[in-house]
């Protein structure tokens, strides 16, 4: 409530998902440089799950290979939970057919690992500009 | 008709013809003999019948006439007699009933023969009965007128016949004809008989020597003719025998030679065929003199595998052509070796005419033949074998290189992706001048690299997978060349493109193709740091029965060594400064190349260095077929882990204008 009165539209939430904390760190400064969007992290699909029941987040970049809810069953699961909720599949150079699996399922695309800022920021203002036309 | 039966017909005829003559001549002689006897005969009788019949006239006491003719009746062989007289009037007959008629008067005497139905042949003697004239006497044959005349002149006062039977004489004489006509036909069957039988005594031989020629003239050479006489036929025998004898031994008849000729055509055929396949054997086979390792005989895979003509190796010993027994001491230990075991399998080099050396496994077999001895060498040419062994073993690293790189790069990939995420971020925020710029656009740089080296290796653990496509390689060529134009450009590098209009679609993954000729370019263009010029040409080749798009690339470049060449292709070998390469760019391009059941070959020099690829051909209908089936296989799979990473770009861009593409 104290929220909404400070900020006229509620911020959105991306949530990232990944075992590898300096991965994940990473990600965060990039999409917390972006602004107007809030950024959650969790370090594996279930961690992941606790925070989607919350609501609010509206992209969740998963990394393929957790412990614990990997992240194809973590898409099935958001997707089951909140269809709108778009997901983007991080994944190493080589196993390019798991993500293309992935966005089959429902994924709304995939980003390469090692790192491409330029691919990465495409991909993110992509999928901003889309939730706000909706 | 043989020889018996002519002479015995013709010896037959002959005596049967002299002996009938013979006889003829005998029985006419005797028969005119007897009737000579029978005319004196008769006429004896004729004439004292006429004398007494004349005295008879002279006295008329006519019994004397009859008394003449009754003695006369009571002779042999006599049928009649008569007296008429001059008018022809009979006036006496042995028949009285033939008294007073008349007959043709004759004054001559006259001998004839006639015939009787009854009484057969006769001999008719007719005499005339004669008288004197007495002028003055009156009982004178008044009637006669020339006795008027001629008075004092002999008359005719009648005739005087007797008829005397011939019919003994004809049955002596027919008798005698029938005598002798059965004693020539006696003689002239006794004669066949004796003819017949010295015919055979002497034919036979002589029948014996003709089956002898015959048999002979049929090629039966060992017939021999057995005559037990002692005569020259025994002879002749003898001597034909030792001719049948002297001919098995000098002469052969044209059958048993055609035999003999066909034969050793036959063998002759044989001997060419077998020798053609020696000739034609995989493996090169040498026949050596132990003792001088002197080459006796070599087959034609020996001549092409060595370089020499058969002439040029009958001339050479192995020590010339062998590195590893180059002098004679050598080979006497090598051939006490191969004596010893019986056979050697070794391994060793051979030496071309053109001082090339090649490898060879050489199987030496000891060998006694005819009381000679020889080593019989076959040896196999290596060098395919060592290459598909290098091959095989380029192979085994590359897949081990494969796994290992995918294990790696995975986990290289997430403190990598920091390095490079946090770099980035801060080149994107750094100020100009700012003292921090060169270090962390050197982390970016270098963390990049290592990206391109993850991704090479990731690349290169996953050849094998994709879809292949019947692709245009001009299009692919022309695309990769616009890749690579910017940096050829930089490195003043002139791109020249020969690309031939006539290249049919080739089966491939178009992605893959480009990769390895922007691998190829990119080496050529490390090749020649100070400019150069790079040539692409592709063309369709036939080699039959297959036919192969060509490409090459070659480079102005300083050339690869020869101790680099045969590595070249092998992971993690490069020949560039240290962090230059990561040297899977060719590696990766054989790989590629290989999973496309391509060829892709080297050659290089200074100056030139060309990488000739081979990629078949694919007819329309194959690619047909090959777009039928990859089109049924994705109906019935909705998903498969072997797609092309394009084909899904592809997807994605469709459902998402702005779908990331990959790699």
């Amino acid at each position: 409530m104290e929220r909404r009165k400070n900020d006229s539209v509620p911020k959105r939430t991306i949530l990232v998902v990944d075992d590898e904390p300096g991965f994940r760190d990473m990600l965060k400064w990039h999409l917390d440089g972006i602004g107007g969007v809030d950024v959650a992290t969790a370090r594996d699909g279930e961690e992941a799950m606790k925070h989607a029941v919350k609501g609010n987040i509206f992209l969740v970049i998963t990394d393929l290979t957790m412990p614990r809810l990997n992240g194809l069953e973590l898409l099935e699961k958001i997707k089951e939970k909140n269809p709108q909720t778009e997901v983007v599949i991080l994944t190493g150079f080589g196993s390019v057919e798991t993500a293309v699996h992935a966005m089959k399922k429902g994924a709304a695309d995939f980003i390469l690992k090692p790192f491409d800022l330029k691919a990465f920021t495409k991909m993110v203002g992509k999928i901003l500009g889309k939730v706000q036309e909706k | 008709m043989n020889i018996k039966i002519k002479f015995i017909i013709f010896n037959t005829a002959l005596i049967v013809l002299i002996t009938f003559g013979l006889g003829a001549l005998f029985i006419v002689t005797v028969k005119g003999m007897l009737n000579k006897e029978m005319e004196k005969r008769g006429l004896d009788l004729g004439r004292a019948l006429a004398e007494k019949s004349g005295f008879g006239f002279a006295l008329r006491p006519e019994s004397e006439i009859l008394e003449a003719i009754q003695e006369i009746m009571q002779r042999d062989q006599i049928l009649s007699a008569r007296v008429s007289d001059a008018r022809g009037k009979i006036i006496a007959h042995s028949d009285i009933r033939e008294v007073g008629k008349m007959v043709p008067p004759q004054s001559a005497s006259q001998l004839s023969y006639g015939k009787n139905k009854g009484s057969g042949s006769y001999i008719d003697v007719n005499l005339p009965i004669e008288g004197v004239e007495i002028r003055d006497d009156d009982f004178l044959i008044p009637d006669d007128p020339a006795g008027k005349k001629d008075q004092d002149e002999t008359i005719v006062l009648g005739n005087a016949q007797v008829l005397m039977s011939l019919e003994r004489v004809e049955t002596f004489i027919r008798s005698l004809t029938a005598t002798l006509a059965a004693i020539i036909l006696g003689a002239a069957l006794l004669v066949m008989a004796f003819v017949f039988h010295i015919l055979k005594v002497f034919l036979s031989p002589l029948q014996a020597l003709k089956k002898g020629v015959d048999m002979l003239g049929a090629g039966n050479l060992d017939h021999r003719v057995q005559i037990s006489t002692k005569d020259e036929i025994a002879d002749l025998a003898r001597s034909f025998n030792q001719m049948a004898e002297n001919l098995i031994h000098t002469t052969v008849s044209k059958g048993e030679l055609q035999k003999s000729l066909d034969l050793l055509k036959r063998k002759e055929q044989d001997l060419r065929l077998f020798r053609g396949l020696i000739d034609r054997s995989n493996d090169g086979i040498f026949v050596v003199d132990p003792e001088t390792s002197r080459m006796i005989d070599v087959n034609e895979k020996a001549c092409a595998n060595l370089g020499y003509t058969r002439e040029e190796l009958c001339r050479m010993k192995v020590t010339d052509i062998s590195p590893n027994v180059s002098d004679e001491l050598a080979w006497k230990a090598h051939a006490q070796e191969v004596k010893r075991k019986d056979y050697v399998v070794l391994e060793i080099i051979h030496k071309r005419k053109d001082g090339s050396t090649y490898p060879v496994e050489i199987n030496v077999k000891f060998i006694r033949l005819e009381d000679k001895e020889f080593f019989l060498a076959v040896g196999r040419d290596l060098t395919d074998r060592r290459k598909m062994q290098a091959q095989v073993m380029q192979s085994e690293k590359m897949s081990a290189v494969g796994q290992l790189a995918a294990g790696v790069a995975h986990e290289i990939n997430n403190p990598l992706g920091v390095i490079i995420g946090f770099a980035q971020g801060l080149v994107n925020r750094l100020k100009p001048g700012d003292s921090y710029e060169m270090p962390v656009k050197s982390i970016e740089r270098e963390a990049l690299r290592c990206k391109n080296l993850v991704q090479d290796l990731l690349t290169f653990s996953r050849t094998s997978v994709g879809d292949r496509e019947p692709q245009d390689l001009t299009h692919i060529l022309e695309s990769a060349v616009t890749l690579v134009e910017t940096r050829a450009k930089m490195g003043k590098v002139t791109i020249e493109k020969v690309l031939s209009k006539d290249i049919p679609k080739v089966l491939c993954n178009q992605n893959q193709i480009q990769q390895v000729i922007i691998n190829l370019a990119n080496n050529a263009f490390d090749a020649m740091p100070d400019g150069g010029k790079l040539k692409i040409s592709a063309h369709l080749i036939e080699e039959n029965p297959l036919s192969w798009v060509s490409l090459k690339i070659t480079d102005s470049g300083a050339g690869i060594s020869s101790e680099a060449l045969p590595k070249i292709f092998e992971p993690f070998f490069t020949t560039k400064e240290v962090g230059k390469g990561t040297g899977l760019g060719l590696s990766l391009v054989y790989e590629i190349i290989k999973k496309h059941s391509g060829t892709v070959e080297v050659t290089s020099r200074p100056g030139e260095t060309e990488f000739h690829i081979k990629l078949p051909a694919r007819t329309g209908r194959e690619l047909e077929e090959h777009v039928i089936q990859v089109r049924e296989r994705r109906e019935t799979s909705g998903w498969s882990p072997d797609r092309d990473l394009t084909k899904y770009g592809k997807g994605s861009l469709e459902r998402k204008p702005e779908g990331h593409k990959g790699v």
